[in-house]
């Protein structure tokens, strides 16, 4: 099968500290990885490389079996959404989805992604109502869902990286997340990387989890050791690399 | 490059310390301005401006100066703030690359600069090469103009023509956009800098000032519109090329 993405070695230092040390994996079409780390393990320096956003970093990158200088962050067939996702606080769900489409080409492409980014990103956070206010007034939980409606209504990802996307989700939005996330995989043959410390739904989404320590790649979990309990020994370091 | 002008536009459109330091800076021209007019013709001590030299000569430089510097700070300003608050990290993880990210900010305040100096020239122009008269001409029963004296309504014809070329300058600035933005603005200007020099100078400036005289204008008609418009154009590419440079080698 093609691989989709591909990390060799890549290497991470700040001075004297390393955040991440010859990391290896690779993705393919249609697959659910999770990475897995206690915090300050190294996983947001790594999907920060990925999204282009670290660009002093050693080994290697590729991106549809093509070899780039950084991560494809602006390929517009790649959705990044991270722990804590900005969006334009002054306007609200609609004029966010205009400028989201803005930097998307939305003036060369039709209206009909606009206006879907626009409802499938209300219909998710609530009323038409709460359309109307700005994102500045929005809970964290609520912003975060209605980023992930944007970037994805207006990107066709065939990669999708998310960091902690569960963090202020209520249990409605934590089970459609997981929903869309297996939909994708399954349906469009979407590659999906996220990382979060919700072991019960790696082991409900995922098939594979990458264990990540000190900025070392140290286990690789498939099958049966998918099991939040298995998980949660892996990442005390309670075993050894499976 | 058009969906990030619309980008930024959309967002300045919303950025209230924008909206108010633009507004404050024309505002502060029109009393800079008047505050000169009033001393040319006296009305402020002897009037010490001479009346020899084109208003805009000295109305004009000046807050063009101020303009540059204003526009470069909003520019920095704007970066810093998109750093400041993380937006940069949604913006350059859509289909926005770096190099894109920053000749959309250049070419969005290089623009701003230019339609601001459009503006002030025209206003300036309006102003000095039209109307040389030694009162404010609206509210006159009628007005000197160089040894003639003309009715006020007549000066008023003259100030709404001058100020109607206006709207043909944004459209042709508007349209130039949508080729390549900052060689065909620099451009537009330029032709129509000369145009407008041209008309002045032979047409509208004749038409009401007898003993108008060129000695006052470059031998060049809109020579330093051509100097600056090439001036704005390297400009533009090395501080873009700079840039680039530069953000494709920084950690976000």
């Amino acid at each position: 099968m093609m691989r989709l993405l591909e990390c060799r070695g890549i290497t991470k230092t700040y001075g004297r500290i390393s955040a991440l040390s010859e990391i290896d994996f690779v993705l393919e079409p249609g697959s659910v990885t999770a990475v897995l780390g206690l915090n300050g393990a190294g996983k947001s320096t790594l999907f920060r490389i990925l999204a282009g956003l670290i660009v002093s970093f050693s080994g290697e990158l590729y991106f549809r079996e093509r070899k780039l200088r950084r991560g494809p962050g602006d390929s517009h067939d790649t959705m990044f959404l991270f722990d804590d996702p900005r969006l334009f606080e002054e306007f609200d769900e609609r004029g966010n989805s205009r400028l989201i489409a803005d930097l998307n080409g939305g003036w060369e492409r039709s209206q009909a992604p606009r206006r879907a980014g626009t409802s499938a990103a209300m219909e998710a956070t609530g009323s038409d109502e709460a359309g109307r206010k700005r994102i500045g007034e929005y809970s964290h939980g609520m912003r975060c869902r209605l980023a992930f409606e944007l970037f994805a209504a207006h990107s066709r990802p065939a990669l999708m990286v998310l960091d902690e996307p569960t963090n202020g989700l209520d249990i409605e939005a934590l089970e459609r997340l997981e929903h869309d996330l297996a939909k994708r995989a399954r349906e469009d043959g979407t590659a999906v990387l996220f990382s979060t410390h919700y072991l019960e739904m790696v082991e409900r989404t995922a098939d594979r989890a990458l264990i990540l320590r000190n900025g070392r790649l140290v286990a690789e979990a498939t099958g049966k050791d998918l099991e939040a309990s298995r998980l949660r020994s892996l990442l005390l370091g309670e075993a050894g690399k499976t | 490059m058009k969906a990030m002008l619309r980008f930024e536009s959309r967002r300045l459109g919303r950025d209230r310390s924008f909206i108010l330091s633009w507004s404050f800076y024309f505002i502060l021209f029109a009393i800079y301005a008047l505050l000169l007019h009033l001393g040319r013709v006296g009305s402020l001590g002897e009037g010490s401006m001479p009346m020899n030299v084109t208003y805009a000569s000295y109305a004009f430089k000046e807050p063009w100066a101020v303009l540059a510097i204003i526009i470069s700070v909003m520019a920095a300003a704007s970066v810093q703030r998109d750093l400041k608050t993380g937006i940069i990290e949604t913006i350059l993880t859509q289909q926005v690359s770096r190099s894109s990210y920053v000749a959309g900010k250049a070419t969005m305040f290089s623009m701003l600069g230019i339609l601001g100096s459009a503006l002030l020239g025209l206003l300036a122009w309006a102003i000095a090469d039209m109307i040389f008269s030694g009162r404010p001409p609206i509210d006159a029963a009628d007005v000197e103009a160089g040894r003639a004296w003309l009715f006020a309504r007549h000066c008023l014809s003259v100030i709404l023509t001058s100020f109607g070329v206006v709207p043909p300058v944004l459209i042709g600035i508007g349209l130039a956009l949508v080729a390549c933005p900052l060689v065909a603005v620099a451009a537009a200007i330029s032709v129509t800098m000369i145009l407008l020099r041209l008309y002045a100078q032979t047409v509208l400036a004749p038409a009401i000032l007898p003993d108008y005289s060129f000695a006052v204008l470059p031998p060049v008609p809109g020579a330093d519109s051509i100097w600056l418009a090439g001036a704005l154009v390297l400009a533009s590419l090395l501080i873009h090329r700079g840039l680039d440079l530069v953000a494709n080698r920084v950690d976000l």
